[in-house]
C-alpha cells in the first residue's frame, strides 16, 4: 500500500460529503472486493456497499484514521452480510409458506412487501435471543397464546415464560430505543 | 429516536428492563387491581418510564401492526424456520459438503404442501428432517422407510393397522398379520397392500405409487366432481393418481425405491428430473441452467454426500457446477473446451 503515510494522517467525518467523499474515494473498493468475497457474489456487494456508505452519511461517525476506517468498514460489512442473509432467509420462508397455500388469496405485491419487511425486522429484534426465548415470544406475540400453554409446549414452567417474555421483550426494546444497532 | 440522552443511558436500561418486566406482567394475566395500581405508579414516576413503555408498545406494534391473523400465523412459522435455515447455515459456510444437516421446517418438498399440514407434519408419529432417510420397524414386522422431509403416523388397533402418509414418500415392506387388515392412506387415496413391497410419495398435484412384490389396492377418495376409483396395481407396474383418478398403469421404476439405501439411481434420467429428485434430499437451491436441462445420466449417485454426487455429474457430463451463495448452487453449461 503505498499511500500508507498519508493514509496515517487521515481522519474521517462521514456526515460531510466532501470526508464522505474521501472516505468513499479511499475506501469503496476495498470494502466491496471484502463483500464480495463474503457473498459470492459481484453484483450484492456493490449494492451492500453502496448501502454501508449511505448508512455512513445517516448516522455520521468520526473515524479517526484510515485503518480505523477499514477497521470499522469491516465490521460493518460483516453486519450487511448478516442482514443480507438474514433477508434472503425471511424473503425465502415467505415464498415457500406462500406457495404452500397456493389456493388462498394471495397479498398484493406492495403489501407483501410490507410483510417481508415486518418479518425482518421482527427477525432482527430475535436474532440473538436463545430459540426458547425467542419461541416463546413469538408464540404470544403472534400467536396469542397464554403463558400456560406455552409453558407446557416448551416443557417449562410458567414462570420461566414470564421470565422469557421479559428478557425478550428488553432486548427488542433496547433494538427499538436505538441502544443496540445491527452493529 | 432518543439519541439526544438527557438522563444517562443507564438510567434509560434500567427502565427499558423495568418496562419490560411489567410487559411480561401485563402479558401474563389481567393485573389485579393492586397491580395495576403499582404500575400507574412506576409509569408515573419518571419521564424515563414513560419513555420506556413507548418502546415496549412500539415493539408490541411490530408484531401487529401489518399482519392480520392469518399472516401473524404464517408469520411466525417464517420466522422459525430462518432461525433454522441460519442455524444450519453456520456449519455450512465452511464447504458444502455439508449441505444437508440440520432440521429445517421448510424443505423444497414443502412448496405444494398445504398449511394445515405443516401441523401435521410436526405432530406425525414418525417425521424426518430434509436430508434424512430413517428405517421404521412396525410391532408387526412391516418396516417402513420414510424419505427426505416426509412424516407418517401409526395408527393400530386390534382391528385394523392403519398408517397415515401425512408429507413426502414411504417405502414399506408389509409384514404379515392376517387377523388386521392394513392401510396406508394417503391424501387422495387409501391402499390396500397385500404382502407386497411399495412405494408411495405425495406429489404437488397427484400421488405415485410403484409396487416392486405383490400387489397394492387404490381407491380414490373421489370429490364432489370425480367418482371415487379402485384399482389393483400389481408388482412391476407403478400408478400416479389423485381425487381426479388413476392414471394408466407403466412398468415401475425400480430405481424408484433405492433411496431407501442412500442411493439416487438414474437410468436415461434427465439432469432436470435428477437434480429435481436430488433437491428432495438437500437444502439449499438446487438449479439447472435450461440449457442443460435434457441432458441425460446414467449411474448410481450417493443421496448423502451432495459434493460428491455433483462432481460425478461434473465429470460425466458437459456441465460445471457453480456455487453461487453457500446455500445456493447451480449446475450450467461447461465453458467450451480450449482447443
Amino acid at each position: 500500500m503505498g499511500n500508507d503515510r498519508l493514509a496515517e494522517t487521515t481522519a474521517y467525518y462521514t456526515g460531510c460529503r466532501d470526508s464522505l467523499g474521501q472516505l468513499y474515494y479511499h475506501h469503496q473498493p476495498w470494502l466491496q472486493q471484502l463483500l464480495s468475497r463474503r457473498l459470492g457474489c459481484g453484483e450484492s456487494a456493490a449494492d451492500l456497499a453502496q448501502d454501508a456508505f449511505v448508512r455512513l452519511l445517516q448516522t455520521p461517525r468520526h473515524l479517526d484514521s484510515f485503518d480505523g476506517a477499514r477497521a470499522y468498514l469491516s465490521r460493518m460489512a460483516k453486519g450487511l452480510c448478516v442482514d443480507y442473509w438474514r433477508r434472503l432467509d425471511i424473503e425465502r420462508a415467505w415464498q415457500e409458506a406462500l406457495a404452500a397455500r397456493a389456493e388462498v388469496h394471495l397479498p398484493s405485491a406492495e403489501h407483501q412487501q410490507i410483510i417481508i419487511e415486518t418479518l425482518c425486522e421482527i427477525d432482527h429484534m430475535l436474532a440473538r435471543l436463545p430459540e426458547k426465548v425467542a419461541t416463546a415470544f413469538l408464540a404470544s406475540q403472534l400467536h396469542g397464546k397464554p403463558y400456560r400453554q406455552i409453558a407446557e409446549e416448551l416443557g417449562v414452567s410458567e414462570r420461566m415464560v414470564k421470565k422469557y417474555m421479559a428478557q425478550a421483550m428488553l432486548q427488542c426494546a433496547l433494538i427499538e430505543a436505538g441502544f443496540e444497532a445491527s452493529l | 429516536m432518543a439519541s439526544a440522552a438527557r438522563p444517562d443511558d443507564a438510567t434509560k436500561r434500567r427502565a427499558l428492563a423495568e418496562a419490560a418486566e411489567w410487559f411480561a406482567e401485563w402479558q401474563a394475566d389481567e393485573l389485579s387491581p393492586a397491580q395495576r395500581e403499582r404500575w400507574q405508579a412506576w409509569l408515573e414516576a419518571s419521564d424515563t418510564h414513560h419513555w420506556a413503555w413507548q418502546q415496549v408498545e412500539g415493539v408490541s406494534r411490530r408484531f401487529t401492526a401489518n399482519l392480520d391473523e392469518s399472516e401473524r400465523q404464517t408469520a411466525g412459522s417464517v420466522i422459525r424456520s430462518a432461525r433454522q435455515q441460519r442455524r444450519g447455515r453456520w456449519h455450512l459456510l465452511s464447504g458444502f459438503s455439508s449441505l444437508a444437516i440440520a432440521a429445517v421446517l421448510a424443505g423444497l418438498s414443502w412448496q405444494w404442501t398445504p398449511l394445515p399440514q405443516w401441523v401435521a407434519y410436526w405432530s406425525a408419529d414418525y417425521r424426518t428432517a430434509t436430508g434424512d432417510i430413517t428405517r421404521i420397524e412396525l410391532e408387526d414386522g412391516t418396516q417402513v422407510w420414510l424419505s427426505s422431509a416426509s412424516a407418517l403416523d401409526v395408527d393400530y388397533d386390534h382391528q385394523r393397522r392403519r398408517l397415515q402418509l401425512v408429507a413426502g414418500e414411504v417405502l414399506v415392506v408389509t409384514g404379515d398379520d392376517p387377523e388386521r387388515p392394513l392401510y396406508v392412506d394417503t391424501r387422495s387415496a387409501r391402499l390396500t397392500p397385500l404382502g407386497t413391497r411399495f412405494s408411495v410419495r405425495q406429489r404437488q398435484a397427484d400421488e405415485l405409487l410403484a409396487v416392486f412384490d405383490g400387489a397394492v389396492a387404490i381407491h380414490t377418495h373421489g370429490d364432489a366432481d370425480h367418482a371415487s376409483q379402485r384399482q389393483v396395481v400389481d408388482a412391476g407396474q407403478q400408478a400416479s393418481y389423485s381425487a381426479n383418478g388413476i392414471s394408466e398403469l407403466t412398468s415401475a421404476d425400480g430405481s424408484r425405491a433405492a433411496w431407501a439405501n442412500g442411493v439416487l439411481l438414474a437410468e436415461s434420467m434427465s439432469l432436470a428430473t435428477f437434480v429435481s429428485e436430488l433437491s428432495q434430499h438437500h437444502h439449499g437451491r438446487l438449479e439447472v441452467d435450461p440449457a442443460v436441462a435434457n441432458l441425460t445420466l446414467l449411474g448410481a449417485f450417493p443421496l448423502n454426500d451432495l459434493e460428491r454426487t455433483l462432481h460425478m455429474v461434473e465429470t460425466t457430463l458437459p456441465v460445471r457446477v457453480r456455487q453461487v451463495m453457500p446455500w445456493w448452487i447451480k449446475i450450467e453449461a461447461a465453458e467450451p473446451a480450449v482447443q
